[in-house]
């Protein structure tokens, strides 16, 4: 009996979101900001359906997935400076709110989301797009570093690891 | 016995990153003293390297050999000495730092284990931290994970540990804030309110920017010494808009009228406009790093740099472009360093390369070549044709090449120049530096990311007054040298020790200049699929 070779589907996944915005923004600058400010932009408005902490996390990835694809349409559209420009004063608000608040609450219900601001209010108070951008450059790198990956569930969860040791 | 605060137990690798400096960062704190254990197995592995590969053992450098020499003359560097019993010698260096040589029966080459050195030395040197364990240390990943699973304490060499993000430190990201208050003070504001706006310190030659096309640098006031050698200081420093002309990307040289090009190249961004104008040809910054990534322009510019810096103009040209009236270019020659160990390293695999001395290193040199062939000196249309090769020669003597450079090239004007009465570029490797020092002459240090640590201490301590030194690398990526990684490398080593002083400037070129497949290629390294 032959049987038929099952499809690898192409799922989405950081890696090849990455590949489509690195062609529209060759600098690694801008791509920083782009990716760092998207990630942190697309869990705002986090709201987290029930589930196990994996699920939860994996969904935090989708909803990254979905800012970055949005971002790839704007960048089509316009240009990666629009883009940016459509992410950047929605972060900079919640931050500013966050470092701001006397009283430490969850930013979103994305737990990913307030460990980004945490970090950035611990040590960049004053200057948190330096450390963005320089966070961003790094989960540009180490994504491609790791390359492609080939299945659904340990894409989610390795997309969320990069994230967390760059971002959070 | 003396306490020890901590005991540590560095293994050949460290030494061979950190050549003898490690024993000077291992010191203690004043009121403490540390201790360094050196096993003499551990010793005759520095010697006869069994523990490299063989290709580890081609990039090693001089750490191992310099550390050995240190050893050799601990006597005459030791305060005290007191012989114990049964192999143990112990060298009081300072009231911070002791040195134990440690031979048998404790240990011996041998019976060696490090499972019976840790419990030796523990039983000998019971220090304050680490429940009075010894800590080996070590920055290969393989002896972490072997030691620490046998419950040893396993530590990294901390000072030699340096992050890729130190490169980063080339432009900082400025806020609104920041922008505005510039723009209301003329474009101007002083170092003091901008490190409080930012809530860090800036360095001199860094840059802040604002938008794709819009930077600030640090600057001031240079205060020289009296023979105007060395640079001693920065007054009213400052922080201080770019012109809106220099979007343009015209570079300008002294009191000469902005160009587009240099020597034929011109810069494609703001950064490599940034890095030429203000690091590369400026005479005020001795040591230049350029970051980037391959395809980022480094090599071409850096290139071009040099050679324009080399050239002899006429007078009226050399009063303009440096305000000084001295004979010659601003800089003798040009020296190019390069890690690579077929220059003449132990295995010298020239020899089996077929053609002449220059067809032998040309391979090595692809980079330049094509960097050449950018330059004014290929021209397009009119004017004299420099060959490659002729950068190497002399006008009136026969170096290794066997050649004599062309009458014809030596005066062909170049750029408004001529090419200087020697060498345009000497070759040398790393492994010949020992006693040499340089004066006068534009270093290019290339692939620092391939050199250890003490490899670049040892070539940046070589240079004399009128120096200046561009060193090129990309520590996020080609790293070849086995004993390197992007946390311990020569590159950012070196970053993190200059980035502070005035002479110092830190370039990065962002923009990669490249193809989609170069840029998947750039990536191929995946150690993960």
């Amino acid at each position: 009996m032959v049987r038929a070779k099952k499809e690898r589907g192409q799922e989405t996944q950081l890696y090849d979101l990455f590949r489509k915005l690195s062609a529209y923004e060759q600098n690694e600058r801008e791509l920083g900001l782009l990716i760092s400010y998207t990630v942190a932009s697309s869990l705002i408005g986090f709201k987290s359906e029930s589930g196990s902490v994996e699920e939860r996390r994996h969904q935090q990835v989708k909803a990254v997935y979905s800012g970055l694809e949005e971002a790839i349409e704007f960048c089509k559209e316009e240009d990666s400076y629009h883009a940016f420009c459509q992410v950047r004063p929605g972060v900079e608000s919640s931050l500013r709110e966050y470092i701001g608040a006397k009283e430490e609450k969850p930013v979103s219900q994305s737990e990913l989301l307030t460990r980004i601001f945490n970090k950035l209010s611990r040590s960049n108070q004053r200057n948190p797009t330096d450390r963005l951008k320089r966070d961003g450059i790094a989960l540009y790198n180490e994504t491609m570093r790791e390359g492609q990956k080939n299945r659904r569930l340990d894409v989610l969860t390795a997309d969320y690891a990069l994230i967390s040791s760059t971002l959070g | 016995m003396t306490q020890y605060h901590n005991v540590f137990v560095p293994f050949p690798d460290v030494f061979r990153l950190g050549g003898p400096t490690v024993f000077n960062e291992l010191a203690a704190k004043p009121g403490n003293t540390n201790l360094i254990v050196m096993p003499m197995p551990l010793v005759d592995r520095l010697e006869d390297g069994k523990d490299l590969t063989e290709v580890e053992r081609k990039f090693q450098g001089r750490g191992a050999a310099d550390t050995l020499s240190y050893l050799g003359d601990l006597k005459k560097k030791a305060t005290r000495i007191e012989v114990t019993e049964g192999g143990i010698t112990i060298y009081t260096l300072s009231d911070t730092l002791h040195v134990a040589s440690l031979d048998k029966p404790h240990v011996s080459s041998d019976t060696f284990s490090v499972n019976d050195l840790e419990a030796a030395v523990a039983k000998l040197f019971p220090s304050d931290s680490e429940g009075g364990r010894p800590q080996l240390m070590t920055s290969r990943d393989k002896y972490h994970f072997k030691f620490s699973g046998r419950g040893m304490t396993v530590v990294e060499p901390e000072f030699l540990l340096t992050g890729f993000d130190e490169v980063n430190e080339a432009i900082l990201e400025g806020t609104d804030e920041l922008y505005v208050k510039l723009q209301e003070n003329s474009g101007t504001l002083p170092l003091e309110q901008v490190t409080e706006m930012l809530g860090r310190k800036l360095f001199t030659h860094q840059f802040v920017q604002f938008a794709p096309t819009d930077f600030a640098r640090v600057t001031g006031e240079y205060v020289r010494n009296k023979s105007g050698t060395r640079i001693v200081g920065v007054e009213n420093p400052r922080l201080v808009l770019l012109d809106p002309s220099e979007k343009s990307k015209r570079i300008k040289i002294g009191n000469e009228r902005p160009v587009e090009r240099v020597l034929g190249v011109q810069a494609l961004d703001m950064e490599q406009y940034i890095a030429m104008q203000y690091g590369l040809l400026n005479p005020d910054v001795e040591l230049v790093f350029v970051c980037g990534g391959a395809g980022s322009g480094k090599t071409v510019l850096s290139y071009a740099a040099a050679v324009d810096q080399v050239l002899c103009y006429p007078k009226s040209v050399r009063t303009n472009r440096s305000g000084s009236d001295e004979r010659g270019g601003q800089f003798k020659q040009i020296v190019l360093l390069k890690p690579f160990e077929t220059m003449g390293g132990a295995r010298r695999d020239v020899g089996f390369l077929p053609g002449s001395l220059f067809d032998k290193i040309k391979k090595q040199l692809d980079s330049y070549a094509d960097a050449h062939k950018l330059t004014s000196l290929v021209p397009k249309g009119e004017g004299t044709y420099i060959p490659f090769e002729a950068m190497f020669l002399h006008p009136r003597y026969e170096n290794d090449f066997n050649k004599l450079r062309p009458e014809g090239i030596n005066k062909a004007r170049i750029n408004g120049g001529y090419l200087p009465p020697n060498e345009v570029i000497e070759l040398t490797y790393s492994g010949f530096l020992r006693g040499r020092s340089f004066h006068d002459t534009l270093v290019m240090v290339d692939e620092a990311q391939n050199f250890t640590p003490y490899e670049m201490k040892t070539i940046l301590s070589r240079m004399g007054p009128g120096c200046k030194v561009i060193v090129m690398g990309d520590a996020e990526d080609q790293i070849d040298n086995p004993l390197c990684t992007p946390e311990i490398n020569g590159l950012t080593h070196a970053i993190r020790q200059f980035k502070a002083k005035d002479y110092c400037g830190i370039f990065q070129l962002r923009h990669l200049h490249r193809s989609q497949m170069a840029e998947d290629a750039h990536h191929w390294n995946s150690v993960y699929r």
